[in-house]
């Protein structure tokens, strides 16, 4: 996984992410923040996709893939409390 | 992308003049609408149509390794604000005179649907010349503020004599190598100076002051002097400090490449503990380290050399002191003489470190490199951008970065430019001959 490859072009997939995080929570009118954070650690994803709907207080799902792979079945499941993960970071549990 | 909308955020501790830049920002003819959002109420009110008020709410997002601190309450208010995209031409955001800046830069790197409508044109920092001495000790905020800043404005410098000023900037540059320091009376400084910055504009990340890759050394001044038969002896008449350090190493003629390695075996010793020299103390010419002590008057000390060439490094600048090198025949002249960048600017905490090294980097050590590093000392690292050169990759890597979060792009074909890594950190402790030991482990 390469920490410096350019991350242009997921402007599309995180506008395509928003709008289904907020249909899940259609009766929200509350801001959508998207976050692809890159780990380069063993054992850690290589991509942590945190989706924030910023209501008081702010409600937070995470997907454990790259922006532009996320899907919307991906985001519903992730919002019906069954996230896409696969192996969380490692110190989150040391 | 060229539509962005530009983001300036203005940091300051209470009192450096924040209000009053706004105000003028607010009022001058410059053709921009612009959008504020507030987080305090200055001490001058504004009235304007489009000033928003925020209350500062942090926001960690954290998966273990890394953490990024935004603030909920900017992500709320500028997705509101970018509905009414059409009713203003940029956005400014002033801060508490408490705020860290990170988290309100942070929120702008790290949503790409955001960093494609908005961008942080730049982190102004308004420093009250006359009173920040209180807190550039003892106040994280006051250091990070620094250390954010792509432009310092010392401000009421009309309150402060120069030579403080003076003592004021080098600190300051010092903590921030990479910011464009002005010093202002209440705030007046051309607003495109604040205003068209570019500050986070990637392409800049290739634009290191070389001057802020040079090496630092623990002296000011170097020089070779031919040493006649009979000796001679330095003179001074001038104590700006109570002491001084110089080190006479002998050379086998004056040119730039004995000057060169005479500075390496003068880095070495000046670690060593000095020998104090009173004034007609003799110096040896042989590498020892002396402390000339310097009592005031016409002060003197003879040198024990035989006949031969010499090269001279001394803590400051000669002229500082009227230091001379005297011979028989008057005084003699360095024949060859070189500046060096000193080291002793520095904020025990805050500091800047530049990085420099020719050729390629194995792309995979820089990975684990940076992953380390941000993982250990991201908290630390407030800024940094640089260029590597990445072995099999015809093409620049530029980038930078805010705590943990990275930012890079490709920066087009070397061209006929030599290869090479420049980087630049800026943060608190860190430690310059590991960071470039570590770096060193990820070339080719």
């Amino acid at each position: 996984m390469d920490l410096f490859s350019p991350k242009n072009g997921n402007a599309d997939a995180t506008r395509a992410l928003k709008r289904w995080a907020a249909e899940c929570r259609a009766e929200s009118d509350a801001v959508v923040h998207v976050a692809e954070l890159r780990c380069h650690e063993a054992g850690c994803p290589d991509f942590e996709t945190v989706v924030t709907w910023m209501c008081s207080p702010p409600l937070v799902v995470k997907i454990f893939k790259p922006i532009n792979q996320i899907t919307r079945e991906d985001v519903q499941a992730a919002c019906s409390g069954n996230p896409n993960t696969t192996e969380p970071c490692l110190k989150e549990h040391l | 992308m060229s539509e962005r909308t530009p983001v300036t955020v203005l940091t300051g501790f209470l009192g450096a003049g924040k209000t009053t830049l706004l105000n003028r920002v607010l009022t001058e003819q410059h053709g921009q609408r612009i959008a504020v959002i507030e987080n305090e109420f200055g001490e001058v009110g504004i009235d304007h149509e489009l000033v928003i008020n925020a209350e500062e709410e942090i926001f960690e997002m954290n998966n273990g390794c890394i953490c990024c601190t935004v603030r909920g309450d900017l992500i709320r208010i500028l997705g509101s604000l970018m509905k009414r995209r059409d009713q203003f031409d940029r956005i400014l955001i002033e801060t508490t005179g408490m705020a860290d800046p990170g988290p309100v830069v942070q929120t702008f790197f790290v949503d790409e649907d955001m960093k494609e409508r908005l961008f942080v044109d730049a982190v102004v920092t308004l420093v009250d010349a006359k009173h920040v001495w209180q807190h550039l000790d003892d106040s994280d905020e006051v250091k990070e503020q620094i250390a954010f800043a792509d432009v310092i404005l010392l401000n009421k410098c009309d309150l402060v004599p120069a030579g403080e000023l003076d003592k004021l900037e080098a600190r300051i540059k010092g903590m921030n190598g990479m910011a464009k320091v002005h010093r202002t009376v209440n705030a007046q400084v051309p607003l495109e100076a604040v205003l068209e910055v570019g500050g986070f504009n990637l392409d800049h990340a290739m634009e290191v002051d070389p001057k802020f890759l040079e090496p630092e050394y623990p002296f000011e001044w170097g020089g070779i002097f031919e040493v006649p038969a009979g000796g001679a002896s330095f003179t001074a008449n001038e104590d700006p400090d109570p002491s001084m350090k110089l080190v006479l190493i002998p050379v086998a003629k004056a040119d730039a490449e004995n000057l060169a390695d005479a500075r390496e075996k003068a880095l070495r010793i000046f670690s060593h503990e000095p020998i104090e020299a009173d004034p007609d103390g003799i110096l040896e010419a042989d590498g020892e380290l002396y402390e000339l002590i310097l009592p005031g008057g016409e002060m003197a000390w003879p040198v024990n050399a035989e006949a031969g060439t010499y090269a001279v490094f001394t803590e400051h600048y000669p002229e500082e002191l009227n230091l001379e090198l005297i011979g028989n025949a008057g005084a003699i002249t360095a024949s060859i003489a070189a500046a060096y960048k000193p080291d002793h600017e520095h904020d025990e905490e805050v500091s800047s470190v530049g990085i420099e090294e020719a050729g390629d980097c194995d792309g995979e050590k820089l990975n684990r490199w940076i992953s380390k590093l941000l993982q250990e000392k991201g908290n630390d690292i407030f800024r940094m951008k640089g260029v590597f050169s990445v072995k099999g990759e015809p093409n620049r890597t530029i980038f930078q970065g805010v705590h943990m979060l990275l930012d890079s792009q490709d920066g087009g074909p070397w061209g006929e430019r030599p290869r090479k890594n420049s980087l630049v950190f800026i943060g608190r402790d860190l430690d310059r001959e590991a960071l470039n030991a570590s770096f060193r482990k990820c070339l080719a």
